[in-house]
């Protein structure tokens, strides 16, 4: 008899749903180095001096503290809800629910339409383009393609939600799985691959897709730098200083390696700080190293300059777009999955590439939706929220309600997204809104990190971390503090410098009405309560226990 | 209005129970009902060392107490999170046969699961007896026989299970400890 069944005896509840390695899938597919990378890093020629390494490697470092607060709090209360469920507890009742309801619920509706564009531009558009429809290429990339992928994704993720944890466990890890192979092949073309062979495949192929004539590669140079574009870095020019401005936009791909926060109340074994931990930086560091060798072959393949400028003259059309510029010899997004097939010159190889790499997507498509029905599950069981966002649809095994919740205004956002301006400031720039709401929910979680064993000196002492100190000061209040002067530092930087898209004043309308939204939902059900005689007070303090 | 508190999957935790205990004063419930699986699912060993000191493996913690008055501090913060406290010799453990370990393992679990429910029923009776709040419980999937038998022996709790109960003079409840397979 082993000395672990000696002391336990048969019971319900011990095994566990999701193992180290599918919480480092979850993790690892949350800051995913194509769907989000890859949209992310095409802002590096935006700002001037900044190296994408730098940026990526010192964020990293800075994330590396929010993964330890999450990992120590789950330890202290793996419930369902996460975040709200901690702050709620520690700090107080209407700041978890605002603050959750608009990180993880409300701002998921603008996340919709930026997953579905990513969608668009780094799968659907490059197989159109290599499949020879220009025109089709060029639709996926429209504002009516934008908005096709929105709705596409929202009936994606509804079914993916009636998966349930088991079954998305093993659907999360082939995606995975797949999209590696993509990814290894594309860094091995990249790798064997030179600048020139390059640049006339990329020649050639422009020319045969979208009629461009003469030397395209250089054409888009030269159309970069006449479009404004200076000052960009190489790719080992460290440059701390003036990298920093660059950790805002790569905060859009490596903030939320902990998105599964709200899911561990579902994970069986979820309190194993160690575990959690381990899973989530192996996350973390996989990411940031398949990030720093993507830049290094991009450069190696493609060429610094010409990645950088292929961004800068995309996004230079997306959001300012001049009916005067001329054709642009390559007018869609610069996927490196795309480059990478285009330098085999096989149409074999370019399907098979972004049909893999596309996997991607379909692993991380799921994180849209489900972390907030878990948010609205968690409220709903509080009386905070109208129970029947909670029930689970016993014939479709799916959450009906709150996929609704999500569903209809997440449309009305894509619609937004692709269509509307005000005053010539397209809906579309917002797009780092949707992490700056995050990271103010995530700075609300490292108060409350901090602040645990001061406030919750119960829940603090009878959980496994009591015992984590340095100097005598607890591990998580250390891990808490650095976590939220990042994310105090990361929204002041989004709210004073323009190059962001978030501080113009539509923009800002934008995040205080959805504060507003949720300030209103939680005073509203809680007087509801009141009468109903409930003291929603006490739903968030703690018995005593004499 | 008549209010009811209802909470279950206590499972061997002190500072549960004495929550569950508590929480009719404090949300000013009438009857407090905990639904099943009372007792622990571990035992936590406190493994007498040679040298005198003590072993815990605890919460993903090794943790070696040199002095004796540690001893019980361990025990009852074991005891708060639903486990079994159990103090060993290391030359004991090392000669059970697999016969002497599983009888010995049955055994122990049997003793301290009815010492721990005997003990909460003692702590109810004195904290419910004159206090005006009723209380049921039920055994669940994940107790044994024996505490049916215990929890009848109680001044200020009831046993709710395979009754029919009237509650609040308006409804009534049924109750049961079985069960399907936990998937």
């Amino acid at each position: 008899m082993s000395e672990k069944k000696l002391f336990l005896r048969d019971a319900t509840g011990l095994v566990r749903a999701w193992s180290l390695y599918d919480s480092f899938v979850y993790s690892a597919l949350s800051i995913n180095v194509v769907s989000l990378g890859w949209y992310a890093f095409s802002d590096g020629a935006f700002i001037p001096g900044g190296n994408l390494i730098t940026a990526t490697v010192v964020s990293a470092f800075f994330i590396f503290f929010e993964i330890l607060t999450y990992a120590l709090l789950i330890a202290v209360m793996p419930r369902a809800g996460g975040d709200y469920v901690w702050q709620s507890r520690v700090l107080s009742g209407a700041v978890g629910y605002v603050l959750s309801f608009t990180g993880y619920v409300f701002i998921l509706w603008l996340w919709g339409p930026i997953y579905g564009d990513i969608l668009s531009i780094l799968v659907f558009s490059p197989i159109a383009a290599v499949l020879g429809n220009s025109s089709a290429a060029l639709w996926w990339s429209s504002s009516n393609g934008v908005f096709a992928s929105s709705i596409l994704t929202i009936v994606i993720v509804a079914v993916i939600i009636s998966f349930g944890m088991k079954r998305y466990a093993r659907f999360q890890k082939w995606c995975f799985h797949i999209g590696m192979v993509g990814l290894v092949v594309t860094y091995v073309i990249l790798a064997v691959s030179s600048q020139s062979s390059f640049q006339a495949a990329f020649n050639s192929w422009t020319g045969q897709v979208f009629g461009a004539s003469g030397d395209s590669y250089t054409a888009m140079q030269t159309l970069a730098t006449g479009g404004g574009l200076s000052g960009l870095a190489g790719l080992t020019d460290w440059n701390v200083s003036t990298s920093l401005g660059l950790i805002p936009f790569i905060a859009f791909f490596n903030l939320y390696p902990v998105w599964g926060a709200t899911l561990y109340g579902e994970v069986r074994g979820s309190n194993d700080f160690k575990r959690n931990l381990k899973a989530l930086t192996i996350s973390l560091v996989f990411t940031t190293i398949l990030a720093v060798l993507g830049f290094v072959l991009f450069a190696n393949a493609f060429g610094w300059n010409f990645w950088n400028s292929s961004n800068y003259v995309y996004w230079g059309t997306v959001y300012a777009y001049n009916p005067s510029t001329p054709a642009l010899p390559f007018p869609i997004f610069p996927s490196p999955g795309l480059f990478a097939g285009i330098l085999t010159g096989n149409l074999f190889v370019e399907l098979f590439l972004l049909v893999t790499l596309s996997f991607w997507y379909w692993g991380w498509s799921g994180t849209l939706f489900i972390t907030s029905t878990r948010v609205m599950f968690a409220a709903a069981f509080d009386r905070i929220f109208p129970a029947k966002f909670a029930d689970v649809n016993e014939r479709l095994h799916s959450p009906i309600n709150a996929i609704i919740a999500m569903a209809v205004p997440t449309a009305i956002f894509s619609y937004l997204y692709a269509y509307v301006s005000f005053n010539g400031t397209a809906f579309s720039t917002f797009t780092l809104d949707a992490v700056l709401v995050i990271a103010v929910m995530y700075l609300g979680t490292a108060v409350t990190a901090a602040v645990l064993p001061f406030r919750r000196k119960d829940l603090y002492e009878g959980s496994p971390i009591a015992g984590y100190k340095v100097g005598g000061v607890p591990l998580i209040t250390i891990a808490g503090a650095v976590t939220a002067f990042f994310m105090a530092w990361l929204t002041y930087e989004w709210a004073s410098n323009s190059v962001y898209g978030v501080n113009n004043p539509y923009s800002v309308v934008m995040m205080i009405v959805l504060y507003v939204i949720a300030i209103i939902l939680y005073f509203s059900f809680k007087g509801y309560r009141r009468k109903q005689g409930f003291d929603m007070n006490k739903i968030y303090s703690t018995i005593p226990v004499e | 209005m008549f209010r009811i508190f209802f909470a279950t999957d206590v499972h061997g935790s002190d500072i549960c129970w004495k929550k569950f205990i508590a929480a009719g004063d404090f949300y000013k419930a009438n009857l407090i009902i905990l639904g099943g699986d009372m007792t622990g699912k571990a035992l936590v060993p406190l493994i007498g060392e040679k040298d005198g000191t003590c072993t815990v493996d605890f919460q993903d913690n090794r943790m070696v107490l040199k002095k004796p008055e540690e001893i019980p501090k361990l025990e009852k913060r074991i005891s708060d999170r639903g486990y079994y406290p159990i103090r060993i010799e290391r030359s004991l453990l090392e000669g059970f046969s697999p016969e002497k370990a599983s009888e010995w393992s049955n055994e122990t679990f049997g003793k301290l699961m009815i010492e721990r429910v005997r003990s909460w029923l003692k702590y109810a009776d004195q904290k419910l007896k004159s206090s005006g709040v009723g209380c049921y419980v039920c055994p669940g999937n994940d107790d044994v026989f024996n505490i049916d038998e215990i929890i009848r022996e109680s001044e200020s709790i009831s046993s709710a299970e395979s009754r029919v109960l009237e509650i609040g003079g308006a409804y009534e409840m049924v109750s049961t400890g079985w069960s399907t397979p936990t998937p």
